[in-house]
């Protein structure tokens, strides 16, 4: 288990009218689970894992890694990053540039001390990661995906008692990253230790994540399963953050049990949530249907609204199509759903979806 | 001529006044120096001991240099603390001031009634008018260049290499020794280049604090002060072969410090 408490302010407390902000945050990660960190940038995700790592202090905190105690700022106590044993893997991978590949990965080896040993190791380790044909090759003429493996390589060969992750996955390419993706999963599942990984893409906190903690302005505002998440978001923030339409309005109690949404800019919306006053509704986009804009067929959709389409991407074998109502909308529909609705930006359609889809936030 | 015309011409003119005026005073003293009269000057004992001395010198200084100015252009370029730009300016004020106000200063510091001065030569050591003298002059006027240069060259490392070293084990010292010194090895050899150009050709404060005693204290660019008024051609002699080890230490400089080194550090990340 590692354990994260921390309360301090960021920034330079003279600046704390601008940018300067309070982080307070509680993390736990199991042994053999990875916690994702998820959140926009400056909501403090990097700073808490500088904090496990020991290359922050906070003003107060308290960091626990199994039955070790890191730093607790009320007795003072305080281990240098070096006595943490923690494998970190930074957002740029922070490779040794004056040092071959194996040597950087050699570098962190624990009880080698004779050279040929200490190679023997290195590449044993690169041979996990099917890269041990690079041990003598340089950082720099490494491609992204590549370096990923060096850095995770590197990390593990000290025999980590914890893994901190800061966004693993940005510094590569589209295509890169899925199965950079699959392989860092693979990777956590077998560490064993406790994980926490950071990153501003949900999608990425859901693959590699066993649990989610979401962050904003430097405090935890959700945490959960990454379907919990976005099943029942507890904020508007939380909502848009896992991808979800979020559509503003004012609720009051209809028909049955159906709440009514008089939405902000025109237009209804209806839910099975029950909720009165100022509310956030959010929908996720591949719950939203696209039908010609007029002739309504009666069906099991409460929710139409008439839209104009603004564009329309080819997602893999979905098509993501941005509407107008006059609040923004996301539907994801098939190619084939496609097909016959003849959509181009300007052409007007109807948005249909489930009251049952339908989620609410107070705001 | 048409408007702005005059303008291309009139730059590549001041380039020309500029590289003529430059270069003149090199140029003329190889003109005036025949290999003959270089070999025989090469050949005066005094000439040999102003260049051996020189070489000792400067060496023993830049080994100064080194050793502590080393971690002080790390702490300056990896912490920030209240005063910092105050004591950058400090360590940066002997590129400023004129060598001769150096020397007095190193007098009234170090020399035999200086305010530190006195408590050494209690002690039975000299420094003024001695060898010491030389480098203790030498490492004064020249330590800015190399502090400057490793100070930049260490700032100029991405911070998360050091932390990435903390992260695997190493301890500051070990991540200064093993991360640290290799990166911004180009950039502190280039600032050594720089500071050993300026130290030999150091003339003021060593006259000023050391003397110029042949043999003893009598560098190089002292040397060819001496001989102006009695043996010119060995002045020229010993000026010709300072301008090629300048030439030779600027080269290195600049080769070393050139941005392909930066560029190949900068892509590594």
């Amino acid at each position: 288990m590692l354990r994260v408490e921390a309360r301090t302010t960021l920034g330079s407390p003279s600046s704390a009218t601008n940018g300067g902000f309070t982080l307070d945050a509680v993390l736990e990660a199991p042994a053999g689970t990875c916690l994702a960190l998820a959140g926009p940038s400056g909501a403090g995700k990097s700073t808490l894992l500088r904090i496990a790592a020991g290359l922050l202090r906070p003003a107060h905190g308290r960091v626990e890694c199994g039955d070790e105690v890191w730093l607790d700022t009320a007795t003072n106590h305080e281990l240098a990053p070096e006595q943490r044993r923690c494998g970190y893997v930074f957002q740029d991978y922070a490779l040794f540039g004056h040092m071959p590949v194996w040597q950087n990965v050699a570098y962190g080896l624990r009880g080698a001390t004779k050279r040929a040993d200490r190679r023997r190791r290195a590449v044993e380790m690169l041979e996990r990661f099917g890269i041990h044909d690079l041990a003598d090759a340089r950082p720099r003429t490494l491609s992204g995906g590549e370096r990923q493996r060096v850095a995770l390589a590197r990390a593990l060969a000290t025999e980590p008692r914890a893994l901190l992750l800061d966004e693993p996955l940005s510094a590569l390419d589209a295509r890169t990253r899925a199965s950079a993706s699959r392989e860092l999963a693979a990777v956590l599942r077998e560490s064993g230790v406790p994980a926490l990984l950071v990153t501003h893409d949900f999608t990425e906190a859901a693959v590699l994540g066993d649990r989610v903690a979401v962050i904003d302005g430097g405090r935890i505002v959700q945490q959960g399963t990454a379907g919990e998440l976005a099943a029942a978001p507890a904020s508007a923030f939380v909502a848009d953050f896992t991808g979800a339409v979020v559509l503003t309005g004012v609720a009051h109690a209809g028909e049955g049990d159906l709440t009514v949404v008089e939405l902000d800019g025109g237009g209804v919306a209806t839910s099975t949530d029950r909720r009165t006053g100022p509310v956030a509704l959010s929908v996720h986009p591949w719950e939203i249907a696209l039908e010609p804009a007029g002739e309504h067929v009666e069906g099991s959709m409460q929710n139409r609204l008439e839209a104009e389409v603004l564009t329309v991407t080819q997602v893999g074998n979905r098509v993501r199509v941005g509407l107008a109502s006059p609040q923004p909308l996301v539907a994801e529909i098939t190619s084939a759903a496609l097909d016959g609705l003849h959509l181009a930006p300007g052409v007007r359609v109807a948005a249909t979806w489930k009251a049952t889809a339908t989620r609410l936030v107070s705001l | 001529m048409k408007r702005g015309r005059w303008f291309a011409p009139a730059l590549v003119l001041a380039l020309a006044v500029t590289l003529t005026f430059l270069t003149l005073p090199v140029v003329a003293i190889f003109v005036r120096t025949t290999p003959g009269n270089l070999i025989g000057a090469l050949d005066d004992p005094g000439v040999l001991d102003a260049l051996w001395l020189t070489l000792r010198a400067t060496l023993l200084a830049l080994a100064i240099i080194v050793l502590v100015g080393t971690p002080t252009a790390y702490l300056l370029a990896t912490r920030s603390f209240r005063g910092h730009a105050l004591v950058v300016t400090l360590v940066e004020l002997p590129l400023v001031l004129p060598p001769a106000v150096a020397g007095v200063g190193l007098l009234a510091a170090l020399g035999p009634g200086g305010i530190v001065g006195r408590h050494i030569a209690d002690a039975g050591l000299r420094l003024a008018f001695e060898t010491a003298g030389v480098v203790v002059a030498l490492t004064f006027v020249a330590a800015p260049f190399f502090i400057r240069g490793a100070q930049t060259a260490f700032a100029s490392i991405d911070r998360s290499w050091l932390e990435a070293s903390r992260t695997l084990g190493a301890s500051e010292w070990r991540t200064f020794v093993r991360i640290a010194v290799p990166a911004a090895a180009p950039g502190m050899l280039a600032g050594l280049a720089l500071a050993w150009g300026r130290a030999v050709g150091e003339f003021g404060a060593t006259l000023i604090f050391a003397g110029s005693f042949r043999g003893r204290t009598q560098t190089a660019p002292l040397a060819i002060y001496e001989r102006l008024g009695t043996d010119f051609d060995a002045a020229l002699a010993l000026s010709a072969v300072l301008v090629v080890v300048s030439g030779t230490l600027l080269l290195s400089a600049k080769l070393l410090g050139r941005d392909e080194t930066t560029r190949a550090l900068r892509a590594a990340r």
